[in-house]
């Protein structure tokens, strides 16, 4: 006793007990780090959604513009998983230049919603989409859902169309296998367009 | 024989428990303070960037309301000191300087008048946060096709009168049916016009229809009625008339240098009066009327004007005592233009709304 040390015996149980206790801590972290990588991921799918969101209002909303009278046909394409608008920004009387045309749509093959610039093919822009993941209202002055025949917004309808309603949906795989239900990011917007 | 190695002292086993701890809850307190950091970076840049467009779009808001009180065109391009080709062109005249912030510290925004080609201009309003930290939308303004004049009849005066028995009417419909409604009788300013309003007889009330139902009295901005008289006046083909006139005045412009009583006459174009106009008979205007002082019908008049009556600054008279009706008309008012082309304003139209960053 007194100042005679520690024994091997001793030695062996504090051993012991930091394995335990090392044991404990890596089961405390792993529960922790996988709770961050599963807000991560949340986290990550939510903002894509906002980002894919903000950027579609953006565009959307000036859809029609010209410098001199606001475009009748500023909306081409009206569909319930696809939009197309275009704008003559330069006031050169056409809507060929760049920027002027802009699109996004939903490929659902590639489960990503895809960008359309101009009159280059549709780029991906955000992934991970849900099956139905981008959805599309398009409303009149008076706030009622214009119908859509065969999925579409009719030509004669188009030029009816005062807010667009945006659905998007994100789902990404579970970081963990042992789940199987995916993460679900969702964010919608209505757009007014100031051109009408 | 082999000595037994023994450890002979407890000292720094707290000091390694506490390292070991110590190493294992570092790391994963670093990631979730970068990760935390991380959100709040893209938290602060999306609401950064939303906050400086709603300002960018109060800043517009405020110029499409100030151009919708004054619709001239051609103030767009002179700058708040309404002198075109001084260092102020391209800010946006304001009735009213735009708040230093909006709506507290840091943000505020600034407007600018960027000329695109003739009669076309973009209005531009930046909205301004911390550091360099922007966001920019713009409208176009175009400049009307065709000249601008505010109501069946304009008064620029500080204080008006008017009294309109039951014969007479001022209509702001127009006439050739081509606009929307105009006010019957428009007024320089608010005060003007509710000082009008809560002294307005009954009866004179009934007799002002058009824009915004019975009476039919707005606040419209317009150019000095003085000024565009003055242009008017101005034509070499311009013809001066005496105090009293009977019988035909003619077409073009025709000045008269002080008041004018009007007996049975008849006449189109403009008619300049630099005193009060006083109509005692049956008189018959097609055109515009410029009176810089009060506007008389007697009793006993029968007043037909098609076109519009611009009353200048200083008097502010309106008595209608006969029959008859002054009524709008906008292909009167082009036909005036044709005439004497740029004289009369144009009206500023929005046509487009963008954003540009």
């Amino acid at each position: 006793m007194g100042n005679r040390g520690t024994s091997l015996v001793e030695l062996l149980v504090g051993i012991l007990l930091l394995g335990v206790f090392a044991v404990v801590v890596h089961q405390f972290f792993r529960t922790v780090l996988h709770g961050v990588r599963v807000l991560e991921v949340a986290s990550e799918a939510q903002e894509a959604a906002r980002i894919g969101v903000q950027q579609m209002v953006r565009d959307l909303r000036g859809a029609g513009f010209s410098p001199n009278t606001p475009l009748p046909d500023g909306i081409r394409l009206a569909t319930a998983d696809a939009v197309e608008v275009q704008s003559d920004l330069n006031g050169d009387g056409d809507t060929a230049d760049a920027n002027e045309v802009v699109g996004y749509s939903l490929s659902r093959s590639a489960r990503t919603l895809m960008r359309i610039l101009g009159q280059a093919p549709p780029q991906p822009m955000i992934p991970d989409l849900a099956p139905d993941g981008l959805a599309l209202a398009y409303l009149d002055a008076d706030g009622m859902p214009l119908p859509m025949a065969n999925g579409r917004v009719d030509d004669g309808d188009r030029e009816r169309i005062r807010r667009i309603d945006v659905i998007l949906r994100i789902e990404i795989a579970h970081p963990d296998p042992a789940y199987r239900q995916p993460l679900r990011a969702l964010e919608t917007a209505t757009v007014a367009l100031r051109n009408r | 024989m082999m000595k037994r190695a023994r450890i002979t002292s407890e000292a720094g086993n707290a000091l390694v428990t506490t390292l070991i701890v110590t190493a294992s809850v570092a790391p994963l307190g670093a990631f979730a303070l970068m990760q935390a950091r991380l959100d709040l970076l893209l938290q602060h840049n999306t609401r950064d960037a939303l906050e400086l467009f709603y300002v960018a779009e109060s800043g517009l808001e405020h110029a499409l309301a100030d151009l919708a009180r004054d619709p001239v065109f051609d103030r767009l391009l002179a700058g708040p000191d309404g002198r075109a080709g001084t260092a102020d062109d391209r800010e946006f005249p304001f009735q009213a300087p735009p708040p230093p912030v909006f709506p507290s510290a840091p943000l505020r925004y600034q407007v600018e008048v960027e000329p695109r080609s003739p009669g076309l201009v973009d209005i531009i309003a930046r909205g301004f946060g911390n550091g360099t930290a922007a966001h920019a939308v713009a409208a176009s303004v175009r400049q009307s096709a065709v000249p601008f004049v505010p109501a069946a009849v304009y008064s620029a005066a500080e204080r008006v009168t008017v009294a309109l028995n039951e014969g007479i009417g001022i209509s702001g419909f127009d006439r050739s049916g081509q606009q929307d409604p105009q006010p019957a009788l428009a007024l320089a300013t608010d005060a003007a016009t509710d000082a009008l309003r809560t002294g307005l007889d009954p009866v004179a009330a009934a007799q002002l229809r058009g824009a915004g139902g019975t009476p039919s009295i707005g606040t419209v901005s317009f150019p000095a009625v003085e000024t565009l008289a003055a242009a008017f006046a101005g034509d070499p083909s311009a013809r001066v008339i005496g105090p009293a006139i009977e019988g035909p005045i003619g077409s073009g412009a025709t000045v008269c240098p002080g008041s004018l009583e009007v007996g049975n006459a008849e006449g189109d174009g403009v008619l300049i009066v630099h005193g009060n106009l006083q109509v005692t008979g049956q008189f018959s205007f097609s055109g515009v009327l410029f009176v810089l002082g009060d506007v008389i019908f007697d009793r006993g008049s029968d007043v037909h004007i098609v076109g519009s009556i611009l009353q200048g600054s200083g008097r502010g008279q309106l008595h209608g005592l006969g029959i008859g009706t002054v009524a709008y008309d906008s292909q009167v008012v082009q036909q005036l233009d044709l005439q004497f082309p740029g004289r009369l304003p144009r009206r500023a139209l929005v046509s487009g709304w963008r954003e540009l960053s």
